[in-house]
């Protein structure tokens, strides 16, 4: 009985995968964690010769929180604050943000330099978009 | 209008910039805007200390990368001073970035981590030892030449690494860093190396240490000339809920005096704890102490620099982007102590 019950708790916790995604015209190479980490605290990234462009998808506040704590490790006022701080430093320019998903989507399309991060679903769901690698995987309630 | 009325207003005015302010310009433009009040329990009138004041204060930065060039600046504008702080050109190879221009002297860690980004400073006030030159501080914090910065990265964890040599200050009754705008003086060579450890590159956990000499040329009545050494350890670390940052000075300084060649050292630490009450009050404190020979020549010209303190004081962050900061004091000079308390206003843009 208790193992039908925690089955059923996981089962109501949704398994979902957040991966970094970049327009389907893109030649950007799959990114590790720690590289995308870097990436979206405001630090440069090449690939292929080209400065990879971080954009942040803040459309849906689940999305973004299981970000933050994956991605950066930070809570949003310590990440804001850290993304000044190291422009502030180090200069460089602090990612760019989208509210409106599809305004997301057509911006990844025009710069294939350009990544963000979006559930795996999401990709089946906006044409034109590709994921370049998984982020993480887990349970969000 | 009188200056209160003034800084009301811009403050007003600046609460209803739009975050979208500046997204248009090509590169990225912050202004950092402060506030600061305080008020002391009698200073010493000989001292030249104000026994209380307001200075708003502006810092303006501007940063922009074409291909593997990046360009940094940042404008300073107060009461007192308006100062070309930083002018960079960087060239970024790999994980690497060559500097040439003016820079922050990379010497142990509060000054390369807040400098005149108030609103990112936990504290309001600077421990006396970092103080700005301009502000009686007895260390280079700026330097005008090379500097290569870089980081080697082993899975999560990051060795930072700076080298800097350039031109440093002169010492005349404060020190005096090379003016960009206007060059002048026969400024000498200064060099700086830090190392630093951070168990997650890019992190806020940081442990290292800086090692500093600087060739100081003097007009004073004791002094002609400083050979400066300066060692550094830092570290800023989170421990459970509290986060604590200190730092540690060995300064050396061979001093050549009109008839005589003299060393003499001095110690200065500091420890600050930092403890968040909740999402947006953060209570602090922080105590410094210098160990220091009964008679310093050098220190002895910086009379106006905090030796020793002890403060508490809370944080109260509001918008998205501004600071509400109190801080109560007890400090101690070379020939005065008093009580001070501050309060002080402070935001980024956008």
């Amino acid at each position: 009985m208790f193992l039908l019950l925690l089955n059923g708790y996981v089962w109501a916790e949704e398994v979902r995968t957040l991966v970094l995604a970049a327009g389907a015209n893109s030649t950007i190479p799959p990114l590790t964690v720690q590289e995308a980490r870097k990436l979206f605290l405001g630090i440069p990234v090449e690939r292929n010769g080209a400065t990879v462009i971080p954009i942040l998808n803040t459309s849906d506040p689940l999305l973004y929180e299981v970000f933050l704590q994956k991605v950066t490790y930070m809570s949003s006022p310590a990440y804001e604050t850290q993304l000044v701080s190291t422009v502030f430093r180090m200069g460089g320019k602090r990612p760019g943000n989208f509210v409106d998903a599809k305004a997301l989507v057509e911006a990844l399309r025009k710069n294939p330099n350009s990544v963000t991060y979006l559930w795996q679903d999401q990709i089946l769901k906006f044409q034109g978009v590709k994921a370049v690698s998984v982020l993480w995987t887990g349970a969000t309630e | 209008m009188g200056l209160a009325a003034n800084i009301l207003l811009t403050f007003s005015l600046l609460a209803h910039v739009s975050p979208s302010f500046g997204a248009d310009i090509p590169g990225e433009l912050l202004l950092f805007t402060d506030v600061t009040g305080f008020k002391r329990s009698h200073p010493a009138e000989d001292n030249g200390l104000k026994g209380r004041d307001l200075v708003p204060a502006a810092d303006l930065f501007y940063s922009l990368d074409r291909e593997r060039f990046r360009f940094l600046g940042e404008y300073l504008v107060d009461k007192d001073v308006h100062d070309l702080e930083r002018f960079q050109l960087g060239l970024r190879t790999g994980d690497a970035t060559v500097w040439l221009g003016r820079f922050h002297n990379p010497i142990g860690y509060w000054n390369t981590q807040f400098h005149h980004g108030a609103y990112l400073q936990p504290s309001v006030s600077r421990p006396g030892i970092v103080a700005f030159e301009g502000g009686d501080g007895p260390l280079p914090m700026h330097l005008t030449g090379v500097l290569v910065e870089g980081i080697q990265e082993v899975k999560t964890t990051g060795l930072h690494y700076t080298v800097a040599a350039g031109l440093g200050p002169l010492l005349k009754d404060d020190l005096r860093p090379f003016d960009v705008l206007h060059p002048n003086g026969s400024h000498r060579l200064g060099a700086t190396l830090r190392v630093s450890y951070q168990p997650v590159s890019y992190g806020l956990d940081e442990v290292g240490f800086s090692l500093s000499y600087t060739e100081i040329p003097a007009n004073t009545v004791e002094v002609i000339r400083s050979r400066q050494s300066v060692a550094a350890l830092f570290g800023n670390w989170q421990f459970g809920p509290v986060r604590g940052l200190a730092e540690i000075f060995y300064v050396q300084n061979r001093l050549e005096q009109p008839t005589d060649r003299i060393t003499k050292r001095f110690i200065n630490g500091y420890a600050q704890l930092e403890y968040p009450w909740s999402e947006k009050w953060t209570v602090f404190s922080r105590f410094e102490k210098t160990l220091v020979t009964a008679e310093d020549q050098y220190l002895d010209i910086f009379s106006k620099v905090v030796r020793d303190r002890v403060l508490i004081g809370g944080r109260y962050n509001f918008y998205r982007n501004m600071a509400l900061k109190l801080e109560v004091s007890r400090d101690k000079l070379e020939k005065d102590r008093f009580n001070q308390i501050m309060l002080q206003w402070s935001a980024v843009f956008p």
